[in-house]
């Protein structure tokens, strides 16, 4: 489903991703760890389609479609799904409405119908209880004077309206406590199928006891230096990222 | 004909005097006051750009503009020519429910199109005549504790305008209200394209009695291409009311002044909603005088403005007495080459302590072009009170866009959502959800815009 190669990436003038190769097929989750400053949101932000990522050398396939140039709210439509380390807080846009028009336009993209009113409450609502998230939180104002845990959940039901194909959660468990994390876990957990895949940064193995990987890779100064099972998690926690730099050393 | 181009000046001077309005105030009480007004505002030219008040606001187009004026003073009810059914279909429009309607048609107060059925108990509307307006302003004048100012110097630097009331024809109102009335008052000024081109003046002397709660709105409907409008309204809040007051100004190829003073009495409350939807040119002044103690006044503007159209508020709040709170809260949406103007004057007067007066001017910018002047002024006298401004003025938050882009939403539909998502935590301020309907219906309107 995804297939980057080989990627050369810089921001600011300073190369972050230096020749990074991954490949992601349907069905699967891979973990990418790694020590701060490695790369990991860059990685996160460029499959998005951030701006102000110059792109030196590689390649980056979406379903064999090269999605380079492709503009954010395109690849999203296409199916990639970013949920955000820090979301922002939009003041004024009701987590309703902005579920309503991001569902219909990628809904009008697959050329299916647009729901209408009641159809999308009661979608909005079944997607709600998936993270646990009270109705009441649907006038409220997109993530403002949300809690950290809330705001993650809100990206997993996000998710879970849009139903991408390939979700990439950056450091998703960042700030959560364990009944956050339960919650968001949970919610992961029950949306992925053979079809869909996911693609989880993280910084901590603690998230990989909920959500089991099939695939940990290291991303170590801007490619992935190792790449193992779920096992591999478990040895950098007891091990730490230095094993990785003397490994690389050696 | 003419070899010169005349200014706005002698334009005036000109209408007036091929006109044989001014020969009936001949022997009036204040023919001299009426003769003064109009050499004063002769003598001295229009405010220009070096004029403190008018820094930012060209008023070239007054000079440019050709304009005529009516002076007659016959309304146009009994003018068989006028489609008052055609007329009454655009108030419908906007009419809102529970409401009662004084209408104004092309200048002139229309029982036509009006719709008042109430008890003189409650609410009294009359004409004021002849020397009426002159009476009502010594009425006002005399709140003005403040002697020290030359009135005559400040009138010609700040306001020149304010002249015109006294010699030009004008239509004046007075509007008592006496108890709480549970209808809110709807005026509206409608102008079609008869008056295309007319200089037009109205006042509004509104006196709000002891302990009444009263709301009205202020709607304008311009069918019309270049009428110049000088609105001036006087409000008089006795103790204890409580007053809303919104004004809806889409004005289109129009130009309006407006110059609003409100007088509160203790324990009074003031809200004001100003929504500016674009026109050719808006100049709103709006002044709140809180004479005693315990007042609360709040000022609330929302201003979209496209083109090469320029919408300016100036506000004065203007602190007497101790305990008062005030609240100014204006946001700008500017588009294309537009330019917005923003001066918030507080004074807090030396026994005014514990004041609390705040103020906050935000603003985007959506194009490169469009230009906003904002500028707090604050006079405080008085050692111990509380007072902020704040003003920001910037572009849409990319942070918000790229998130809205990474569910799919386009550029185009993600600033639209933002600037309305930014417009209405002005407009939810406005409490009548019908109101804040038909105003959303318009902002829409002025959003959809190709970015």
């Amino acid at each position: 489903m995804l297939k980057i190669n080989n990627l050369y990436a810089n921001i600011d003038g300073k190369e972050i991703l230096k020749g990074l190769n991954l490949e992601v097929k349907p069905g699967e989750i891979h973990a990418i760890m790694g020590p701060n400053g490695a790369g990991k949101s860059t990685l996160a932000s460029i499959l998005a389609g951030k701006e102000g990522y110059e792109i030196n050398e590689g390649t980056i396939t979406f379903e064999d479609k090269d999605i380079m140039d492709m503009a954010p709210e395109e690849r999203a439509k296409e199916g990639i799904f970013l949920a955000f380390q820090y979301p922002v807080e939009i003041p004024g846009v009701s987590n309703a409405n902005f579920m309503k028009a991001s569902v219909n336009e990628v809904r009008k993209h697959r050329n299916i119908e647009p729901l209408d009113a009641i159809d999308f409450l009661s979608l909005m609502k079944e997607k709600a209880a998936l993270v646990e998230i009270d109705k009441s939180f649907l006038s409220r104002s997109v993530n403002e004077g949300f809690s950290g845990g809330e705001k993650k959940r809100n990206e997993i039901f996000q998710m879970a309206m849009l139903e991408p194909k390939l979700a990439i959660l950056d450091e998703t468990d960042s700030g959560l406590d364990i009944d956050a994390l339960r919650i968001v876990s949970n919610g992961v957990n029950k949306l992925r199928n053979e079809k869909n895949a996911f693609l989880i940064i993280t910084h901590y193995q603690r998230l990989l006891n909920y959500i089991v990987p099939d695939f940990v890779h290291v991303l170590y100064d801007g490619k992935i230096v190792k790449t193992g099972g779920k096992e591999l998690a478990l040895e950098l926690e007891e091990k730490g990222y230095d094993w990785i730099k003397e490994e690389l050393n050696n | 004909m003419e070899t010169q181009k005349l200014n706005f000046t002698k334009k005036l001077l000109n209408l007036y005097n091929t006109n044989d309005l001014k020969n009936n105030s001949i022997d009036d009480k204040y023919a001299t006051l009426k003769r003064n007004s109009l050499e004063q505002f002769v003598q001295n030219s229009l405010p220009t750009t070096k004029n403190e008040e008018w820094k930012y606001t060209n008023l070239g187009f007054l000079n440019r503009n050709n304009f005529k004026i009516d002076f007659d003073l016959e309304n146009y009810d009994n003018n068989d020519s006028v489609d008052f059914k055609k007329l009454s279909s655009k108030i419908d429009e906007i009419r809102l429910e529970n409401s009662f309607l004084i209408s104004f048609y092309n200048g002139k107060f229309s029982t036509k199109l009006s719709d008042i059925n109430v008890n003189e108990n409650e609410i009294v509307l009359n004409k004021l005549i002849n020397d009426d307006y002159f009476e009502a302003n010594e009425f006002y004048n005399k709140l003005n504790i403040d002697k020290k100012i030359d009135k005559l110097e400040t009138l010609l630097n700040e306001n020149p305008f304010l002249f015109l009331f006294d010699f030009l024809p004008s239509s004046n109102y007075a509007i008592e209200v006496k108890k709480d009335i549970n209808k809110l008052l709807q005026i509206v000024y409608i102008y079609d394209e008869n008056f295309n081109e007319n200089l037009t003046l109205q006042y509004l002397d509104i006196k709000i009695n002891k302990n009444v709660e009263f709301e009205f709105v202020e709607n304008y409907i311009f069918n019309s291409e270049n009428v110049i409008c000088f609105n001036k309204i006087d409000i008089y809040q006795d103790r204890n009311s409580k007053l809303k007051q919104t004004k809806v100004q889409s004005i289109d190829n129009n130009y309006l002044f407006n110059f609003e003073t409100v007088y509160q009495n203790k324990d009074s409350v003031f809200t004001n909603n100003t929504v500016s939807l674009d026109g050719s040119f808006i100049r709103n002044n709006l002044k709140t005088v809180l004479l005693e103690e315990n007042i609360e006044s709040n000022l609330n503007g929302l201003t979209v403005v496209k083109g090469n159209n320029l919408i300016d508020h100036h506000t004065k709040v203007d602190h007497y007495s101790p305990h008062c709170n005030s609240n100014e809260f204006y946001k700008t949406i500017l588009f294309d080459n537009s330019i917005g103007v923003f001066n918030g004057k507080i004074l807090v007067r030396k026994d005014a302590q514990k004041t609390n007066a705040y103020q906050s001017s935000k603003n985007l910018i959506i194009s490169d072009n469009a230009k906003m002047n904002t500028k707090p002024e604050l006079e405080i006298y008085a050692d111990d009170v509380k007072c902020s401004h704040g003003a920001s003025t910037g572009q849409i938050d990319k942070d918000a866009l790229f998130y809205l882009n990474t569910r799919g939403i386009d550029t185009n539909l993600a600033k639209t959502m933002l600037l309305y998502a930014f417009a209405e935590e002005v407009v939810e301020k406005i409490g009548n959800q019908e109101l804040i309907e038909n105003i959303n219906v318009i902002i829409k309107n002025k959003l959809n815009y190709n970015f």
